[in-house]
């Protein structure tokens, strides 16, 4: 888990966090790995991302095994079932079934607008990264 | 259920730094001990609350983290507006 230039942190499963940095900096990238102690019966971590200059979308994927950083292999982004008009329906990301690397985006100019991200044990290897670019138009 | 983080009848937990991130919001299962001299500035969580140690890096160009602070908040929903 140790590398050079990044931040690495406890967090405690099932939880959300908000994520950002102090200069305010409007990430394109990021690579975010999670210990090999977490298990399919953990519950997922959701980060929560804010950004300002307008990101079309987000490619996200597993680089594993020494796998190149131009082959990723996209998550396809998290679309909520049911009727949006229900009480009960929820557009985001599910803490207790969430798999590594779900995410969810709303690319809306207001308050709503999010990138997050989940780091789960489910559909992870023991060591791999999720790999996240925004896409500018 | 708080608990006394020298308890000698805990039979598992785990140990963490003191953030904030932890600290203030899982009161009730990562607490910081009475004997500060003991135990330094660490938060003792019970087998309810799991840690799980995550990294955030850029593998393209590691300097674009160098320097920056990185801000953690505690969000009871996604929803929640982040006013940083």
């Amino acid at each position: 888990m140790e590398k050079p230039k990044t931040w690495s942190l406890p967090f405690i499963t099932g939880n959300i966090y908000a994520i950002w940095w102090g200069s305010g900096l409007d990430f394109t990238n990021v690579a975010i790995s999670s210990t090999s102690l977490f298990t399919s019966n953990d519950n997922g971590v959701i980060f929560k991302f804010n950004y300002t200059i307008n990101r079309e979308t987000y490619h996200v994927g597993p680089m594993r095994g020494g796998q190149p950083f131009t082959t990723l292999n996209f998550i396809p982004e998290y679309v909520a079932e049911g009727n949006s008009s229900s009480p009960s329906y929820d557009p985001y990301l599910d803490l207790t079934v969430c798999e590594n690397g779900d995410w969810y985006h709303n690319n809306d100019n207001s308050s709503f607008r999010m990138f997050t991200v989940c780091q789960s044990g489910k559909n992870k290897t023991l060591f791999e990264y999720t790999q996240v670019n925004a896409v500018i138009c | 259920m708080p608990f006394d983080a020298n308890a000698p009848s805990r039979t598992s937990g785990t140990i963490v730094s003191n953030y904030p991130h932890i600290a203030i919001y899982q009161q009730n299962n990562c607490l910081s001990s009475p004997i500060a001299a003991a135990w330094d500035n660490a938060l003792m969580c019970d087998q309810t609350a799991t840690v799980r140690r995550i990294m955030f890096t850029n593998l393209a160009d590691p300097y674009i983290f160098n320097h920056q602070t990185m801000k953690v908040l505690y969000l009871y929903n996604a929803s929640d507006v982040l006013d940083p």
